[in-house]
C-alpha cells in the first residue's frame, strides 16, 4: 500500500506560503531598487545641471506640472517675457524636472518663428534628459499654423486631426543637425530663391552665414568642460520662413551652447587686449566681434566668422540681424548703428535671426 | 614642368563645409589634406578651378588656403598654386586676404 506523506497538505500550504513571501520580497526589492534609481537619476541630473546644492534631494511622489505661456512669445518684440517663460520651462522640464509636464498652449495668442524654433529645441532636450512632455493642439489658429508647419506637433505625438487652414504664412519645416553641412544650407536657400528672388551675391552671403553658424557651433558653442549632462552636444536648429503678404523673410538659427560672449572671453582671452576684455561689457564685445571680427595675436587669422553673419543683411536696405545670446541682445541693421540691450534673464545658447523685406 | 588642374566641383563638392574634418563632410581640412596638398607636393603647378561652387565660407577658406601657407610658406604657394574663380568677387577677396594674413603672420 502506497502512502503519501502524513501531513502532505500542511507541507504543501507551507511551501506556497514561503513562495509567496519570497515573491513579495523580490517585488519589494525590485520596487526599492527602481525608486532608488529614479532618486539617483534625479539627484545626478540636478547636481550636474545646477553644479552642487544637493539640498533639494528629490524624494517626492509622481509630479505633474503645467506650463504657463505668455500671450506673445517673441524674442524680438517681447524678449523679457519670452526669456522668463523659457527659463521657467527649463526649470520645470530640465533643471528640476517634474515627472510629467503638460504643455498648455491655450493662453498663447502669438508666436514668432524664432520662439517656435527655441520651443522645439528646448522641448527636444527636455524630452531627452528631463521629463515626459504632453500637450494638445493650440486653439489659436495662427499659433496652430506655425507649430503645425514647422513640425512641432510631430515631436510629441500631437500630430492628430486636420492641418490648420492657411493664413497667408508659408513655413518650412525646421531642420536640426550636429554637423556643418553645406548641403542643408544650399537646399534651404534653393527653396527661398524661387520666392525671394535672391541674387547670386545674396545667396552666397546667406550660405556663408549659415555654414559659419554651424561651424561655430561645432567649434565653440559646446566646450566639454562647461557643459553638463543635460545637453545635446553640437546640436543646432535652423528654420526659414516666408510671409507672402508682407514679403518678409526670416531665417533663425539656434544652439544651446554657452553663448558667444562667454566664448569670446574664454577662447580669445589670450589674444584680446586685457583692457578690452575688462573694460567692455558683453554687448560691446559682441558688437565689435560681429562688425570687425576678432583680431588676435596668437591666432590672428581666426575669429573672422562672425562678420559673415552680418554679410547677408548688408545686401538689403530692410535687412536686420538680431543676436540673442547669454544676457545680450544686439540688433544690427544696414543703415543704423547697432543697438544693444542687457537682458534680465539668460538665454542658454545663441539665437540668430535674419529678417528682410523683399521689395519685388 | 609637371602640371595638374583640380576641378573643385567635380573632384570635391559644390557645397563646401566648415573648418575641420570631424565637423562634417567637405571641410577645408579635408580638401587641403586629401586633394590640394598632395597635388602641390607632386606637381610644379596646380591650377585650382573653383568655379561652380555655391560659395566658400570663411572657415573653409582659412583652413584650406591659410593653413597651406603656414605649412608650405607663402613663396611656394604663390609660385605653385593658381586659383581660377569668376563671378564671386567676395570669395576672391577672402582668399586673397587669407593668403596675405597668413603670410604676414609667418614673416
Amino acid at each position: 500500500m502506497i502512502k503519501g506523506p502524513p501531513n502532505w497538505n500542511a507541507r504543501k500550504s507551507a511551501e506556497v506560503l514561503r513562495r509567496n513571501r519570497r515573491s513579495a520580497k523580490r517585488t519589494k526589492t525590485r520596487r526599492e531598487k527602481r525608486e532608488k534609481l529614479i532618486r539617483h537619476r534625479r539627484l545626478y541630473q540636478y547636481r550636474s545641471v545646477s553644479k552642487g546644492r544637493p539640498d533639494k534631494v528629490f524624494n517626492r511622489p509622481y509630479q505633474k506640472l503645467r506650463t504657463k505661456f505668455p500671450e506673445v512669445l517673441d524674442f524680438v518684440s517681447n524678449t523679457k517675457e519670452t526669456l522668463n517663460f523659457f527659463n521657467a520651462f527649463k526649470q520645470k522640464t530640465l533643471l528640476d524636472p517634474a515627472d510629467e509636464v503638460f504643455v498648455d498652449l491655450s493662453a498663447l495668442k502669438t508666436i514668432s518663428p524664432d520662439a517656435a524654433l527655441v520651443l522645439i529645441a528646448e522641448a527636444t532636450r527636455s524630452a531627452r534628459f528631463g521629463c515626459k512632455l504632453k500637450g494638445h493642439r493650440a486653439p489659436e489658429l495662427s499659433v496652430d499654423q506655425i507649430l503645425w508647419d514647422i513640425g512641432y506637433y510631430s515631436y510629441y505625438d500631437m500630430h492628430e486631426g486636420e492641418p490648420p487652414h492657411a493664413t497667408g504664412k508659408v513655413f518650412l519645416v525646421h531642420q536640426t543637425g550636429d554637423r556643418a553641412d553645406g548641403q542643408v544650407a544650399k537646399n534651404l536657400i534653393d527653396k527661398f530663391t524661387r520666392v525671394a528672388f535672391f541674387k547670386n551675391g545674396e545667396a552666397m552671403a546667406l550660405y556663408d552665414a549659415l555654414v559659419e553658424c554651424m561651424s561655430n557651433v561645432l567649434q565653440h558653442a559646446y566646450p566639454k568642460k562647461a557643459m553638463s549632462e543635460g545637453h545635446l552636444p553640437h546640436r543646432w536648429w535652423l528654420l526659414g520662413t516666408l510671409a507672402p503678404a508682407s514679403h518678409e523673410i526670416s531665417f533663425c538659427f539656434y544652439d544651446q551652447g554657452v553663448g558667444i560672449p562667454k566664448t569670446i572671453r574664454t577662447r580669445w582671452q589670450h589674444s584680446l587686449p586685457v583692457v578690452s576684455m575688462l573694460s567692455k561689457n558683453d554687448n560691446e564685445l559682441l558688437i565689435e566681434a560681429v562688425l570687425y571680427g576678432l583680431s588676435s595675436t596668437k591666432e590672428e587669422t581666426r575669429g573672422k566668422g562672425l562678420p559673415a553673419l552680418k554679410g547677408f543683411i548688408d545686401h538689403y536696405k530692410t535687412g536686420q540681424l538680431v543676436l540673442v545670446t547669454h544676457k545680450s541682445k544686439c540688433i544690427f541693421t544696414t543703415e543704423m548703428v547697432p543697438a544693444a540691450e542687457e537682458l534680465d534673464g539668460e538665454l542658454g545658447g545663441t539665437l540668430i535671426i535674419w529678417t528682410l523685406r523683399i521689395d519685388k | 614642368m609637371k602640371q595638374r588642374t583640380i576641378h573643385f566641383t567635380q573632384e570635391f563638392t559644390d557645397t563646401p563645409g566648415g573648418r575641420h574634418r570631424q565637423h562634417g563632410d567637405f571641410s577645408g581640412q579635408q580638401f587641403r589634406e586629401d586633394i590640394l596638398r598632395p597635388a602641390l607636393d607632386q606637381n610644379d603647378l596646380v591650377i585650382l578651378d573653383l568655379n561652380g561652387a555655391f560659395s566658400f565660407p570663411p572657415s573653409f577658406i582659412d583652413e584650406a588656403f591659410g593653413v597651406l601657407v603656414d605649412q608650405l610658406g607663402e613663396d611656394i604657394v604663390r609660385k605653385k598654386l593658381r586659383i581660377e574663380l569668376n563671378g564671386n568677387p567676395l570669395a576672391q577677396r577672402k582668399i586673397a586676404d587669407t593668403l596675405n594674413e597668413h603670410a604676414a603672420k609667418k614673416r
